[in-house]
């Protein structure tokens, strides 16, 4: 015990101090990666549109090149992405120059579908990892990303005791000790997701290290590792192949309908490569097997099934970080660890402010101000982010669907509601700010399946009839966490009540202390 | 207790009195993030650029142990005596890695 006290006592200011200031971004990581986990779900409740029932991929790519030869016989390129298991969406894109454009098709009639711009689920995906904030965000996450298995070796060093007392069920109904026993039964979660993770982030970010192995040749990892079957640009024209008749060859190499992107470059040149990309969606190793043809003669190029075995590790890191490789069993597994990690790291935030409540009275005016700046912060980081993450939710229904750069305005959403929560936050008692915005919270999330209901075609009586499970299930998920928080919000009031407010400043018996 | 700023010691005493300990907590985190930034990229270039193992090899192992690397440095910061003497640490790694990897570059 002596021995080790030292590390303790080296490591204690360490997980405070850093894990604090880097548990509210790794909250807000963890928060959006956990609702990424459901992208498409997301996606899908976002773009409300009856879609016809399953088309055969065949069908699918029908309409797609249908479409794409009315609309943009004189692009670039063309992408195509097919109907899959978890996004029945089938959307054609086109680029001309350096504008692109992306619409949705009916599989079955070919028609274009009006859906909502909007970035869907994507936002959340992305937003986990660049904070909306580009390279900068993507280092503060890789940092974050590192303080968490710091964190996670000092909590372990300050809580020898943890496991032992998760095995033998010792918890508490106190801070300190859902932080622990969350702490103990993610670790291993936490270790995986957070450490495949920072392999997919220094992948991008080091960019010493191709610079020194390199130098001026780097062109991108992929330009070493993929066999390139692209051809340089011409101008002379020539018929592009039915891609439908392609779809079949390209099946033989990569396997029955497994087709989930395709990518023609120069349609409608004499150089014209129509390239399949098979979908990783039941592999751990998220990488695309391919096959191109010649866009006019339609003869094989080639295809690439098979990777260098260090590509493979890597590759496999991201399937296991996105963890798409089992369906939906997988998907809720990761959800429902990604919850409890957010509420491990949450409680670790509360317990800070919550252990430092009984000190405040004898403490200076300074850092009374500091700590309650500190708990205000808490309150909007945990409780905020809640409340702008339904935000979006409800921007993308309210927000008119033919406004210009719809996709951004939701985003703004997102942001300016989460900016109006820290200046609410920093303007009440953090009792008061815990109790109206967790309250918020569950009002905006429980709402969300009457905002369905009213504001589309897809609610949720409607899309049970239609067999949309998908649309009912995010209705159903946010109408649960709406009541969670609900559940919350009322236990906290319950405790609050019949204390005058500058009581409360002051109380430990304000959630229990650890 | 304190290696850091010798000669103002007394002075950041006097005007720190008992938040002597937040001011090395706040070192020791600096040293952690930016001293752990630049040991990592230097030891991963100076590594990428003198061991003789194939470049795919390389290119890919980095991202195996950046965050291995970095983690031992964040660890380092706060298990160092001072935060001075973490600095130094760091510096004592940092600087010949990014030698070697200018003398690489030659």
């Amino acid at each position: 015990m002596k021995r080790t006290s030292t590390w303790q006592q080296a490591l204690r200011p360490f997980h405070t101090w850093a894990g604090l200031i880097f548990g509210w971004l790794l909250f807000v990581i963890f928060f959006t990666g956990t609702l990424a986990v459901f992208e498409e779900e997301i996606t899908h409740w976002m773009q409300p549109v009856g879609r016809a029932e399953t088309v055969t991929p065949h069908e699918a790519l029908e309409a797609a090149d249908k479409k794409l030869r009315l609309l943009a016989p004189q692009a670039d390129s063309w992408t195509i992405a097919m109907p899959q298991a978890r996004s029945q969406a089938l959307e054609i894109g086109w680029t001309n120059g350096k504008i692109k454009q992306e619409k949705q098709l009916d599989g079955a009639s070919g028609k274009i579908l009006a859906v909502p711009e909007t970035d869907g689920g994507r936002f959340f995906s992305l937003f986990h990892f660049q904070l909306h904030s580009g390279k900068i965000g993507e280092w503060l996450v890789t940092i974050s990303g590192v303080m968490m298995l710091a964190a996670l070796v000092s909590g372990i060093v300050l809580h020898r005791r943890v496991f032992h007392d998760f095995f033998a069920g010792r918890w508490r109904p106190n801070w300190l000790s859902f932080h622990l026993m969350s702490g103990a039964a993610t670790l291993p979660f936490v270790v995986m997701i957070t450490y495949t993770g920072l392999t997919i982030t220094f992948f991008s970010l080091l960019t010493a290290v191709p610079q020194v192995l390199y130098g001026n040749q780097w062109q991108g990892a992929y330009r070493l590792i993929a066999q390139p079957f692209d051809r340089p640009p011409v101008t002379a024209s020539a018929p592009l192949r039915p891609l439908p008749e392609l779809l079949s060859r390209a099946e033989a190499e990569l396997g029955a309908g497994t087709i989930g992107f395709i990518r023609v470059t120069q349609p409608g040149k004499t150089q014209a490569v129509v390239t399949f990309y098979r979908k990783v969606d039941d592999t751990l190793v998220a990488i695309a097997s391919r096959a191109a043809f010649d866009g006019v003669s339609g003869e094989l190029l080639g295809s690439q099934t098979s990777w260098n075995e260090r590509v493979t590790w890597h590759r496999m890191m991201v399937g296991l970080h996105i963890g798409k490789f089992g369906g939906y069993p997988v998907a809720w597994l990761y959800f429902i660890a990604g919850l409890l990690s957010s509420a491990m790291i949450a409680a670790g935030l509360v317990f800070f402010s919550v252990k430092r409540r009984p000190q405040q009275a004898r403490q200076g005016t300074i850092l009374r101000m500091v700590y309650r700046a500190l708990e205000s912060i808490n309150v909007a980081v945990i409780a905020g982010l809640l409340i702008a993450c339904a935000a979006y939710f409800w921007g993308n229904r309210l927000l008119p669907a033919t406004l210009a750069h719809r996709a951004d305005a939701e985003v703004q959403v997102f942001l300016i509601s989460w900016a109006a929560m820290l200046v609410h936050a920093l303007a009440r008692t953090p009792q008061r700010a815990w109790l109206e915005q967790l309250s918020l919270a569950a009002v905006l999330w429980g709402g969300i399946p009457v905002l369905n209901s009213l504001t589309s075609q897809a609610g949720f009586s409607r899309s049970w009839q239609r067999g949309d499970g998908v649309m009912c299930s995010v209705d159903a998920m946010a109408l649960l966490g709406g009541m969670a928080l609900a559940g919350i919000a009322w236990r906290l009031y319950r405790r609050n009540a019949g204390r005058p407010v500058e009581q409360l400043g002051g109380s430990k018996n304000w959630l229990r202390t650890g | 207790m304190n290696g850091m700023l010798p000669k103002h010691k007394h002075r950041l005493w006097a005007w720190a009195g008992s938040r002597e300990l937040h001011i090395q907590t706040g070192m020791r985190i600096a040293a952690a993030v930016i001293g752990g930034y630049a040991l990592t990229v230097s030891t991963l270039a100076a590594g990428a650029a003198w061991l003789p193992w194939p470049k795919l090899d390389l290119l890919f192992g980095t991202a195996f142990l950046a965050p291995l690397v970095y983690l031992a440095a964040v660890l380092w910061a706060f298990l160092a005596p001072t935060a001075g003497r973490a600095w130094q640490g760091l510096a004592g790694v940092i600087i010949p890695c990014c030698l070697l990897v200018w003398l690489a570059g030659r």
